[in-house]
C-alpha cells in the first residue's frame, strides 16, 4: 500500500481511489454465545464511493466500522481493499483516514501538530510537513489557525480539524463515525455541503456512520440500513426510500404509511397484486413473489397520497381528519381509517393553501402500483 | 481558613527566633554543624528515591486500572487501598515481622543455604521499602484520578493516524496523563519529607530523618526553639523544591490552573 506517494506529489485530488470489500463480515462479542453485533456482513463499496451505514444504536453500524478501522476483531469473514485483505493489519498498517466521535484531537498538540501527527509517524518532517498541513488548513478553509489548541476552537472547527488531520496522509479510504453529532443543526447542513464537495473532489471512498436518516440521504451515494447486527437494505437514497425491502428499512426512513391487509390475487415478483384492506380491495407491487391469502403490509409514502384525488383507475380508501397542520410548503393531513388505521398525508400547496377541516370525511387516493407490499 | 492555617506557621517561625532567646542561634548551629546537612540531604535523597520508585510501580497499576476493564479496576483498586484501612503503625510493624530476622525472607535464605542472609531491615533498604508500601495508594490514585478521564479515543486516533502501540503511548496518552504524574510526584516527595515512623522503625541510624530530629527536641530535649528551626528549614528546602519542579514543568504545574499560561 503506497498511501503517501499522492501527498508527496502536492496532489492530493488526484489521489487514486480504492475499493472496499466486505466479506461475510460477523462479529460475537461472546464466543459461544449466539449473539452476533454483526452478522454476514457482505457489501461492496466502489472506488470514490460515498457509502453512510444507517441505523439505531446497537444495529452493529460503527462495530462494523471499527472492524474496518482494526479496532475490532473479526469473528469470521473479511475486510478486502482493492482485492486484498487487509484483516490481518493493525489500524496503524491500514492507512485508513479516520475521524472519530468527538473528534479525538490531541489536546496537548497545537492544530498544526495534530494535522502533522500522521505524517510524523510516517517519518516525514520538516518542510515537506510544515507544506503538507498548510495545504490542509487550507482544503478545510483553516489558513492561519495552525498555532491553536484544539480547546481554542469551535465544534465545527475542530471537526474540520480531525478531517484534515485524517486526509492528510492521503489514506486509502475515509471513515467518520457520526462525526455530526455535537453540532446544532444549521452547522450541521453546512459542513454536510462541505464533506460532500470534499469527498467529491478528492475522490475518496468513504464510509460514514450515522443515526441520522437525512444527513444519510444528503451525504450519500448509497445508503446501508442495518438493525440488530443486520444489513436490512442497500441501495440509492431514491431506492431505500420509495422502495424498502422491509418494514423496518420503511420506518426507519421518514415517515411511512404501514395497512395491514391480506393478498386476494397473488403477484410474481416485479408484479402487481391485489389485497383487501380496510374493507377496500387495493393493488400493490411486489419486488418478491406473494401468493394469495399471504399476510402483507401496504407501504405508502405520505406525499405519495392524494386527499380527494381524481384519476381514473386510482386506488381509493376512506377516512376522516384527525389532523392538518400547515408547515408552509405542505400541510400535513392525518386521516383515520374506518379500521382504525391512522395515515399520515403531505398535501402539497404548490398550488395553493387548501383548507381541511378536522373531522371531516375525506377520500384518499393514489397512482395504481404505488403502494408497495412489504411481506418482512 | 488562611488564618487558621497561617497562625501556627507564623508562631513556629517566630519560636525560631525567640525560643529561648531572641537571635539567630538556631539556625547558626544548624549552619555550623554537618549532621543537619547531612540529615537533611538523606531525608531528601531517600524521599526522591520513594518518589520514583513510587511512579515506576504506580503508573502501570493505575494505567491497567484505566484501560483494562473494570474487572481489573475493581481488583487493582481494591488491593491498592485495602492497606490504608490498615493503622500505619501496625504495617510497619508487619513489615518488621516479614522481613526480619526469622521471618519468612530470611527462613527462605536459610532454607536454600545461601550464605548468610542479607539485613533487609534496619537500613536504607528497609526505610525505602517501607516508605513505597506506605506512599504507593497516594501515587496511584493521583495518577489514576487523571488517567481514567483519558477518553480511549484519543489512542484509537493515533493508532489509526499511523502510530504504533508504543507511540500512540509516548506521544499522545503519556503527554495528557503528565497533571497526574506531577501531582502523585508532589503528594508523594512532600508526605515522604515528613516522614517519621517507617524510617525510625525500619531504618537503621544513618537513615535518621529530619522529622526525627524534630521529635527528639520537642519531646525528650524540649528545645522547641531549634525544633521550630529545623521546621523552618524543611519547609523552606520543600518549597524551593516545589519552585524549581514548577519551573521545569511550566504549565503542567500545579500551582497554575490547568490550560491557563500555555497559550
Amino acid at each position: 500500500m503506497n498511501a503517501l506517494s499522492p501527498d508527496r506529489q502536492g496532489n492530493m485530488a488526484g489521489a487514486k481511489s480504492h475499493d472496499l470489500k466486505l466479506r461475510d463480515l460477523s462479529k460475537k462479542y461472546d464466543q459461544h454465545g449466539e449473539e452476533y453485533a454483526v452478522h454476514d456482513m457482505n457489501l461492496d463499496v466502489v472506488k470514490g464511493e460515498f457509502v453512510s451505514f444507517l441505523g439505531p444504536s446497537g444495529s452493529g453500524k460503527t462495530t462494523t466500522l471499527m472492524m474496518i478501522a482494526g479496532f475490532e476483531s473479526l469473528t469470521s469473514g473479511d475486510i478486502e481493499i482493492d482485492g486484498r485483505s487487509i484483516a490481518g493489519f493493525p489500524p496503524e498498517k491500514r492507512n485508513i483516514g479516520m475521524v472519530f466521535q468527538n473528534y479525538a484531537l490531541f489536546p496537548k498538540m497545537t492544530v498544526a501538530n495534530n494535522i502533522g501527527f500522521p505524517l510524523k509517524m510516517r517519518g516525514i518532517s520538516g518542510n515537506e510537513r510544515t507544506q503538507a498541513v498548510e495545504r490542509l488548513l487550507n482544503l478545510v478553509d483553516l489558513p492561519g489557525y495552525g498555532h491553536r489548541y484544539p480547546r481554542q476552537l469551535s465544534g465545527g472547527q475542530q471537526q474540520r480539524v480531525a478531517l484534515a488531520r485524517a486526509l492528510v496522509f492521503g489514506p486509502n479510504i475515509l471513515l467518520l463515525d457520526e462525526p455530526m453529532g455535537a453540532l446544532d443543526r444549521k452547522l450541521r447542513e453546512q459542513l454536510q455541503m462541505e464533506l460532500k464537495k470534499l469527498q467529491r473532489s478528492l475522490g475518496i471512498t468513504t464510509i460514514y456512520v450515522t443515526h441520522d436518516q437525512e444527513e444519510a440521504m444528503v451525504l450519500s451515494d448509497r445508503i446501508v440500513i442495518m438493525d440488530q447486527g443486520k444489513v436490512q437494505q442497500v441501495g440509492t437514497p431514491s431506492e431505500v426510500y420509495y422502495q424498502p425491502a422491509n418494514s423496518f428499512a420503511a420506518k426507519f426512513l421518514g415517515v411511512a404509511n404501514m395497512i395491514a391487509g391480506e393478498v386476494v390475487r397473488e403477484s410474481r415478483a416485479g408484479g402487481i397484486g391485489k389485497a383487501a384492506v380496510a374493507g377496500a380491495e387495493l393493488h400493490f407491487y411486489s419486488a418478491n413473489a406473494v401468493p394469495k391469502g399471504a399476510k402483507v403490509d401496504l407501504f405508502l409514502r405520505p406525499e405519495c397520497i392524494a386527499l380527494d384525488g381524481h384519476g381514473d383507475g386510482a386506488d381509493k380508501l376512506e377516512g376522516k381528519i384527525e389532523s392538518a397542520i400547515f408547515v408552509g410548503e405542505a400541510t400535513r393531513v392525518t386521516v383515520r381509517l374506518s379500521d382504525g388505521t391512522l395515515m399520515n398525508v403531505t398535501n402539497s400547496n404548490s398550488s395553493g393553501f387548501v383548507e381541511f377541516a378536522v373531522g371531516n370525511d375525506v377520500t384518499l387516493s393514489w397512482d395504481r402500483g404505488r403502494a408497495l407490499a412489504l411481506t418482512g | 481558613m488562611t488564618a487558621a492555617l497561617f497562625y501556627p506557621l507564623s508562631l513556629m517561625v517566630w519560636r525560631s527566633f525567640s525560643d529561648p532567646e531572641l537571635g539567630f542561634q538556631h539556625y547558626l548551629r544548624l549552619a555550623e554543624q554537618p549532621v543537619y546537612l547531612r540529615i537533611t540531604l538523606t531525608t531528601l535523597e531517600v524521599s526522591a528515591i520513594v518518589t520514583l520508585a513510587c511512579l515506576l510501580i504506580g503508573y502501570p497499576v493505575a494505567y491497567a486500572a484505566s484501560n483494562r476493564g473494570p474487572r481489573m479496576r475493581l481488583i487493582l483498586l481494591a488491593t491498592v487501598m485495602m492497606p490504608f484501612w490498615t493503622s500505619l503503625l501496625v504495617r510497619t510493624y508487619a513489615f518488621m515481622v516479614i522481613l526480619g530476622q526469622g521471618g519468612p525472607f530470611t527462613s527462605l535464605f536459610d532454607i536454600l543455604a545461601w550464605q548468610e542472609p542479607p539485613r533487609l531491615i534496619y537500613n536504607r533498604f528497609g526505610a525505602i521499602l517501607g516508605m513505597i508500601y506506605v506512599m504507593l495508594p497516594f501515587m496511584v490514585m493521583t495518577i489514576f484520578a487523571v488517567t481514567s478521564e483519558i477518553d480511549a479515543n484519543y489512542r484509537k486516533a493515533a493508532r489509526s493516524l499511523g502510530a504504533g502501540p508504543w507511540r500512540a503511548f509516548t506521544d499522545v496518552y503519556l503527554p495528557q496523563s503528565y497533571p497526574g504524574i506531577t501531582g502523585g510526584v508532589l503528594l508523594v516527595f512532600i508526605v515522604s519529607i515528613g516522614f517519621y515512623v517507617t524510617p525510625a522503625l525500619l531504618g537503621g541510624r544513618k537513615e535518621t530523618f529530619i522529622a526525627q530530629v524534630i521529635q527528639l527536641n520537642v519531646q525528650e530535649i524540649i528545645n522547641w526553639g531549634f525544633a521550630a528551626g529545623l521546621a523552618v528549614v524543611l519547609l523552606i528546602v520543600t518549597m524551593t523544591l516545589l519552585l524549581v519542579y514548577d519551573r521545569l514543568l511550566g504549565h503542567e504545574s500545579v500551582m497554575r490552573p490547568r490550560g491557563v499560561g500555555s497559550e
